[in-house]
């Protein structure tokens, strides 16, 4: 096994590299998504909240894409407009070559089975009412395939496949762990065989042990099926482990993308830098990579757009500068794949 | 004997059940833990491995359907399982204190900061003025760096930041400089950079105090930059105790390895799988007859003497009760390490 995901790293690793021959499967372009706060009383100038600012992203097929930042960074409103669970204010979402923002509901439905999510908590995700069987059968029943027999063989099948005994199938979601209703929740977005998966905080609610078990379980199935995944996840360490590109998002911006291994070893955004430097690291011979960096303040989701740098306010290189004050700085190409959207990037180096 | 540490607590043989329509739950089957003068104690495992029901213990706050059934708490000499709930309340917040994972269900919505602070102040300070305990809120309010802390006094939780109420919440636990504090799950409501603020602001608090501090989490990284010392918990028992790098280093039980292997960690070669533990956690309502660990254990799984027999706490360190491991195979696996 472990020589087989050897391979596979190896593999993406050499995608990074040349890039060209892989195929893009999903495509963000300009995504913004602006929520209306308030518009209590007559003539009052309403307030709005742009959660996701002007987001581009291509992912391409078979990678595992990370998304990365902290709690009101737009990592899951991003996740919900591509589901159309939000609808975007603008932009498009171009998904195997088709604008999904442009379809009927019809068409739409035709575009879906291809794209699944997983949320973050199972028991939450997960109808409370209904039998597992029921619940991973549903997907197959809206989009009408096959007859009863060849349903149930089908669940069977993938209940079998995420390590579900079949037999308990008969039993309520409340029956099992978080580990195992996370897998369930997994067997109902794999049951359609989609091309992509959607996942939200799928491993922050469970324990440690527990979470390698479905990082492990997430490895073998994308290489069996060619899965491409959207990872949303807070947690550094396992992004740097699991992803094979990261976008870290502040205030619904890119902030940086790059390969994972260079974003986290060579992280140009200064916010990137503290984030990386703030990482608790379990190892007490070696605490931390660096001495810690702490930021001042936190993340403060403004309603007014204000000028400049997003990051200005909080940036330990001080964001004073002319150019911090005036432009808001683009996301540029640093190096071949590393992006970054800083006036001054790799300025401010990870502390020894 | 001198030279002997400060006990501040001493927890023996502490047993706790829930009694339930489903079954009897021993949450913490006959714990004891010894908490010194000035040290940070970590308490990791697993949720449901009875981490919080110890610390609820040790403070009395077990409830219904909850019982402590014996043993001992010891703070300052002095056993908590024998006092009434009025002796306690004015020992929980002067002797001891506790921080709870969501600082919103632990603060009261409809009380300005202020007044939260100052409530604690007052009830273990008889005498003490209001515009003095307002003066020593607002300086608490600094110490943990809350920005324009005498305006914010006047604030509600829910004005505050999650980071800033758990600092707020830091202030209430460190207002009468209690011996002991019992950290639960601090920061893990927290994003990292928040969470590095407040872990900086609370280790510089209690080492510059010399407050004794239990922290439970299950994240290690924050056990290994924070605690001096690590009990790991599994099925209501501690299994393994040691110092951090002692710990981190040379972990006996099967289950801290298991739990050491299965992080990712930052920097670690890419390439392979992620070591995982097979199966759950027993039910505490059926545990095995033999170790509790052995249906998932590396190097004790199917072996008769561990299906059969519960292991014995043993020790294996140089300086006696400096490293325990309660497994069947502590001393052998001790020596291949070594």
């Amino acid at each position: 096994m472990t020589q087989v995901s050897a391979n596979k790293r190896h593999q993406t690793e050499g995608k990074a590299c040349e890039g060209a021959d892989r195929q893009v499967l999903l495509s963000i372009k300009n995504l913004v998504k602006d929520f209306i706060l308030s518009r209590q009383g007559l003539g009052r100038q309403k307030q709005v909240l742009r959660a996701v600012d002007n987001v581009s992203i291509d992912i391409m097929s078979g990678e595992t894409f990370g998304l990365v930042g902290e709690s009101g960074c737009g990592k899951s409103t991003i996740a919900r407009c591509l589901m159309l669970l939000e609808r975007p204010t603008s932009g498009q979402v171009v998904f195997s070559g088709e604008d999904i923002l442009a379809l009927s509901t019809l068409e739409l439905r035709r575009v879906r089975r291809h794209m699944q999510m997983v949320f973050q908590d199972p028991h939450a995700s997960l109808d409370a009412r209904m039998r597992v069987h029921d619940i991973v059968e549903e997907p197959l029943v809206i989009h009408g395939a096959g007859n009863r027999n060849e349903r149930r063989q089908r669940v069977a099948e993938v209940l079998e496949l995420v390590g579900i005994d079949p037999a308990s199938a008969t039993r309520k979601p409340h029956a099992f762990s978080g580990g195992q209703a996370q897998r369930i929740a997994l067997a109902r977005a794999l049951v359609l065989n989609p091309d992509l998966l959607i996942l939200d905080e799928p491993v922050s609610a469970l324990d440690v042990s527990i979470q390698a078990q479905v990082l492990n379980f997430l490895q073998d199935i994308q290489q069996e099926f060619l899965l491409t995944y959207l990872f949303i996840v807070h947690d550094l360490v396992v992004a740097e482990y699991f992803c094979d590109r990261v976008a870290v998002l502040y205030l619904g911006a890119v902030a940086e993308l790059a390969d994972s291994q260079e974003l986290f070893r060579n992280p140009l955004h200064p916010y990137t830098v503290s984030l990386v430097s703030a990482v608790p690291v379990p190892d007490p011979e070696r605490p931390r990579r660096g001495a810690r960096l702490v930021l001042s303040g936190e993340v403060t989701p403004v309603g007014q757009k204000q000028q400049g740098c997003r990051f200005r306010a909080r940036c330990p290189l001080g964001g004073g500068r002319s150019r911090c004050l005036q432009h808001a700085p683009d996301l540029r190409e640093h190096t071949p794949g590393h992006w970054v959207a800083c006036h001054f990037p790799g300025e401010l180096r990870t502390p020894n | 004997m001198a030279t002997e540490p400060e006990h501040v607590l001493s927890v023996r043989d502490l047993r706790t059940e829930f009694h339930t329509e489903n079954g009897i739950f021993p949450a913490v089957r006959d714990v004891s833990l010894d908490v010194y003068r000035g040290r940070q104690v970590g308490i990791v495992g697993e949720s449901g491995s009875g981490k919080s029901a110890l610390a609820l213990s040790i403070l009395g706050l077990v409830r219904p359907p909850g019982r402590i059934m014996s043993g001992q708490v010891l703070l300052n000499g002095r056993d908590l399982c024998l006092l009434k709930e009025t002796q306690l309340n004015s020992v929980r917040g002067r002797e001891v204190s506790l921080i709870f994972q969501d600082p919103m269900t632990a603060l009261d919505p409809v009380k300005t900061i202020g007044k939260q602070i100052c409530e604690g102040i007052l009830h273990h300070n008889r005498g003490t003025s209001r515009r003095e305990a307002r003066r020593r809120a607002i300086h608490l309010l600094e110490d943990v760096e809350v920005p324009a802390a005498a305006q914010r006094m006047n604030s509600y939780p829910h004005e505050f930041s999650g980071g800033m109420r758990q600092r707020v919440m830091i202030a209430i636990a460190i207002a009468n400089e209690p011996d002991l504090i019992i950290a639960d799950e601090p920061t893990t409501a927290l994003d990292v950079t928040t969470q590095a603020q407040v872990l900086d602001i609370f280790e510089s608090l209690v080492r510059s105090r010399g407050t004794a501090v239990i922290l439970i989490t299950h994240n290690l990284g924050i056990v290994a930059e924070f605690c001096d010392e690590v009990r790991v918990m599994y099925a209501g028992r501690i299994v393994e105790s040691a110092d951090t790098r002692t710990l981190f280093r040379n972990p006996v039980h099967p289950y801290t390895e298991s739990l050491l292997r299965s992080v990712p960690r930052p920097d670690q070669a890419h390439d392979g799988k992620l070591f995982s533990i097979a199966g759950l956690p027993p039910s505490l309502a059926r545990l095995p007859a033999g170790c509790s660990f052995e249906p998932r254990c590396i190097a004790g799984r199917g072996k008769p003497l561990c299906q059969e027999s519960r292991p014995k706490t043993t020790s294996v360190g140089e300086v006696h009760a400096s490293h325990l491991a309660e497994c069947h195979f502590a001393r052998e696996r001790h020596e291949a390490q070594s």
